[in-house]
């Protein structure tokens, strides 16, 4: 299904075409990602694209996940980075806008970590993640 | 008593050789090397066939060829006799000389292939110290001097082959070393008489049964009641055998298995490690899969907490300052402006309310709508915010979880490997099959011990009833036997039993007690190793047990030397109790045995040598350079057996 997403709020969190495919391919390259679910797919990818400041707009649409799938803390999540972005927390009143931002940093997001995945050895991405998870945490730390 | 000669003629390879065993003050050391078929053991079946006429220890290559020497045949004709003599000289201690001198005559016959037998004679000759010889041939005279030098039952105690002394206690040899003891203590005569005592009782008592009913009814029973009782020692006895068969069968498989792996145990155990490490593995892979999840999460969290923080913190500062939560409904206040009409109290604005609602207007800043968001996204978010404060602390515990699980993976393998490297190499069915059998016997023991409890107290029963019985009987013949004859003789016959009965017993335990000190000595003597052992036992049965200091017997993984050494001090034990002053013989004497035990055993030898005559018949093989140090320097005489070129006689050499 392709669509266009507009102002109006829609039922629907939408990747571009072509995301399917990175999506796919992370899942065959890295067990880690593997049954995990679109939507979970989708947060990993936008927590990604968000950190490497890789907002990319979607210039086609497709239908990824229904947004009836969002926990209350994805929502959250979701609204403190449009919050971030647009500088402005009433930015949380426009449901069509929060999930756009969240798209094109998912849209950003996949592109990296499928280029990761696919710059370390097989089976070895956990072990990679956890070690810049570490550093994460004594950054926070200091 | 020592052998001071041996002169051969015919016998076999021995043509006609001559062999001095000197006299030392110090050892009665004497020693043949000879590889085999040159004619050691034949030397052994010379003086067996001197004395007993029989050849025990023949091969069976030799057992096909003529007791004559095969060139005499040759050089022989037809209808020559041919003469086969063997001389043993011995010196007593008082320095007597006596002679055994076996001499066979055979016949040639035409083929000369198989000479004909013809006679033998066995004589003695007896020579004092001052030199007067007298022959004897009378064949009772001669048999009671050779039983008087060495008696046929016990000669094996004697004249041994060495590769048979690791076998010497074993089931099968039991109840020769029985039969020994038995002989030793000379208790045949008695045991005779016990058995006719024993009979002349029943016929008295039988007969007393002709003087009432009631007698001959008492009479009948008892002879019941013993009838029961004799079986019933009887089992007894075959439940003792039994159970030292059983015991003994342990201890040989303890032997077979010893320094083998237990398969069923080992393969038990590899079984369950391996359940273990399959179970260790899927806690591992739920463990892992626990910790990538976490690592998921924690992933999202790390990755936003930017923007979290920063989200949270407006909130936060959005509620100090009283702006939420929203206590004024902004699109309700919308309206009524718009309106200029308040919908709560249905009245039209005037201009003063207008500015008045305009301001309340202007004091909310965020709608109900973002407002509830916010205080949403404030609960939501503040679990992300305690989850990054705690985060350190749950990594750590979720790595010790999986460094343990890891590390114990790791020791089952290794616990895997172990097993599996011990069980590599080696016949596990074999190994099964002998565990099994053990278990068997040991199972046997348990059974048999119990039985034999049982036995024991139907056995004490018996007796009692038999002893009452018995005092009925006698007060029953008291009152009928008026001239007191049958109260007299059996009286008389029963004591007479019970006295032969007790001296037999006594004698017994006396012998074995004294074989069992001698032998305990003997082996302490002549034992290389000082903290190993602790005792020396001989039961009831005649077993032999060697008494690890930890208290445990260990006849059966005792090494091949120290089972022959035993055996050696059982055998001095003998000669000390018989009163046999005969020389040990023994025919390869450390041929089973190994490395350095060898070595000990070859000095055990020597020292034995000091108090008894022993003459050692070697193989090259086994007359290391080791045991020809230890051997020779004590060795007053040294010989080498050598065949002549045509195989068929014996050359002596004697060794400086």
């Amino acid at each position: 299904m392709s669509s266009h997403r507009n102002s109006k709020v829609s039922d629907r969190l939408f990747w571009a075409k072509g995301d399917k495919k990175l999506y796919d391919e992370l899942e065959e390259q890295e067990k880690f990602f593997k049954n995990k679910g679109r939507k979970e797919q989708f947060m990993f990818a936008l927590a990604v694209g968000f950190h490497n400041g890789n907002r990319q707009p979607l210039n086609t649409y497709d239908g990824m996940f229904n947004s009836r799938d969002l926990t209350p803390m994805d929502i959250s999540i979701i609204e403190s980075i449009a919050v971030q972005t647009e500088g402005n927390v009433s930015v949380i009143e426009d449901e069509a806008k929060i999930y756009r931002v969240a798209e094109e940093y998912a849209h950003g997001g996949i592109k990296i970590l499928n280029k990761e995945v696919k710059n370390v050895q097989f089976g070895s991405y956990p072990k990679k993640l956890e070690i810049s998870l570490t550093e994460l945490i004594s950054q926070k730390m200091e | 008593m020592q052998i001071e000669k041996i002169s051969l003629k015919n016998y076999r390879q021995f043509r006609d050789i001559e062999i001095v065993f000197n006299e030392s003050a110090n050892f009665k050391l004497h020693r043949f090397l000879g590889s085999n078929g040159v004619g050691k053991t034949t030397l052994l079946n010379a003086i067996n066939w001197c004395l007993y006429n029989d050849e025990p220890h023949l091969t069976k290559e030799s057992d096909v060829l003529p007791i004559v020497n095969l060139n005499t045949i040759k050089d022989s004709k037809d209808g020559d006799d041919i003469i086969i003599e063997v001389n043993i000289q011995l010196k007593s201690g008082d320095n007597r000389i006596i002679n055994f001198v076996r001499r066979s005559i055979y016949t040639c016959t035409k083929n000369n292939i198989n000479p004909m037998f013809k006679n033998t004679v066995l004589r003695v000759r007896y020579i004092d110290d001052e030199g007067n010889s007298i022959w004897k041939d009378d064949e009772e005279e001669v048999s009671q001097a050779v039983s008087r030098f060495v008696p046929l039952k016990l000669r094996e105690y004697f004249f041994f082959d060495g590769e048979r002394l690791e076998t010497y206690f074993t089931v099968q040899s039991r109840d020769k070393i029985k039969n020994a003891v038995m002989a030793i203590s000379e208790i045949e005569v008695l045991r005779r008489t016990e058995n006719r005592l024993d009979e002349i009782l029943k016929l008295y008592r039988r007969n007393s049964g002709s003087l009432s009913p009631d007698l001959k009814k008492i009479e009948e029973k008892i002879s019941k009641k013993e009838i029961k009782l004799k079986e019933l020692n009887k089992k007894l006895e075959g439940i003792e055998t039994t159970l030292s068969d059983s015991i003994n069968k342990v201890e040989e498989y303890n032997k077979n298995l010893e320094g083998l792996p237990n398969v069923d145990e080992l393969n038990k155990r590899y079984n369950e490690y391996n359940d273990a490490r399959k179970n260790i593995e899927s806690d591992i892979n739920i463990e892992n899969s626990r910790k990538n999840q976490f690592l998921y999460d924690l992933s999202k969290i790390l990755l936003l907490r930017g923007p979290v923080s920063d989200y949270l913190k407006i909130i936060k500062d959005k509620k100090n300052k009283k702006e939420i939560p929203v206590v004024n409904d902004k699109t309700l206040i919308q309206d009524i402006l718009s309106d200029k009409h308040c919908n709560i109290c249905n009245r039209s604005l005037d201009d003063n309310s207008i500015i008045f609602v305009q301001q309340v207007l202007d004091d909310i800043k965020l709608s109900t709508n973002i407002a509830t968001k916010l205080m949403i996204s404030e609960s939501n978010l503040s679990v992300i915010d305690n989850m990054i404060n705690n985060l350190n602390d749950k990594i750590k515990s979720q790595g010790k979880i999986l460094i343990t699980k890891h590390k114990y993976l790791t020791k089952t393998q290794q616990m895997i490997n172990k097993i599996d490297n011990e069980l590599s190499g080696h016949n596990q069915e074999q190994i099964s099959k002998w565990h099994r059998e053990r278990k068997t016997f040991q199972d046997i023991i348990i059974y048999k011990s119990q039985e034999k409890g049982d036995i024991k107290s139907h056995i004490e029963t018996t007796t009692n009833e038999l002893e009452s019985m018995n005092v009925q009987y006698q007060d029953e013949l008291k009152k009928v036997d008026k001239k007191q004859k049958y109260n007299y003789l059996i009286e008389f016959t029963k004591k007479s039993l019970n006295i032969i009965k007790n001296i037999n017993k006594k004698m017994i335990i006396e012998v074995k007690k004294q074989i069992e000190k001698d032998t305990k000595d003997n082996f302490f003597k002549l034992i290389w190793k000082t903290t190993t052992f602790k005792d020396v036992t001989i039961d009831d049965d005649f077993n032999v047990r060697l008494i690890h200091i930890d208290d445990y017997s260990m006849l059966g993984s005792a090494s091949r030397a120290e089972t022959e050494l035993l055996a050696l001090a059982f055998t001095i034990a003998l000669h000390n109790i018989s009163g046999f002053e005969a020389p040990i013989i023994i025919d390869t004497p450390v041929a089973r045995v190994s490395d350095i035990n060898r070595e000990n055993f070859g000095s055990s030898l020597v020292k034995l040598s000091e108090f008894t005559q022993v003459i050692l018949l070697f193989t090259p093989d086994e007359f290391t350079t080791n045991i020809r140090k230890i051997i020779d320097p004590a060795a007053i005489n040294k010989y080498e057996l050598k065949l002549t070129s045509d195989e068929k006689e014996v050359i002596l050499n004697v060794i400086s």
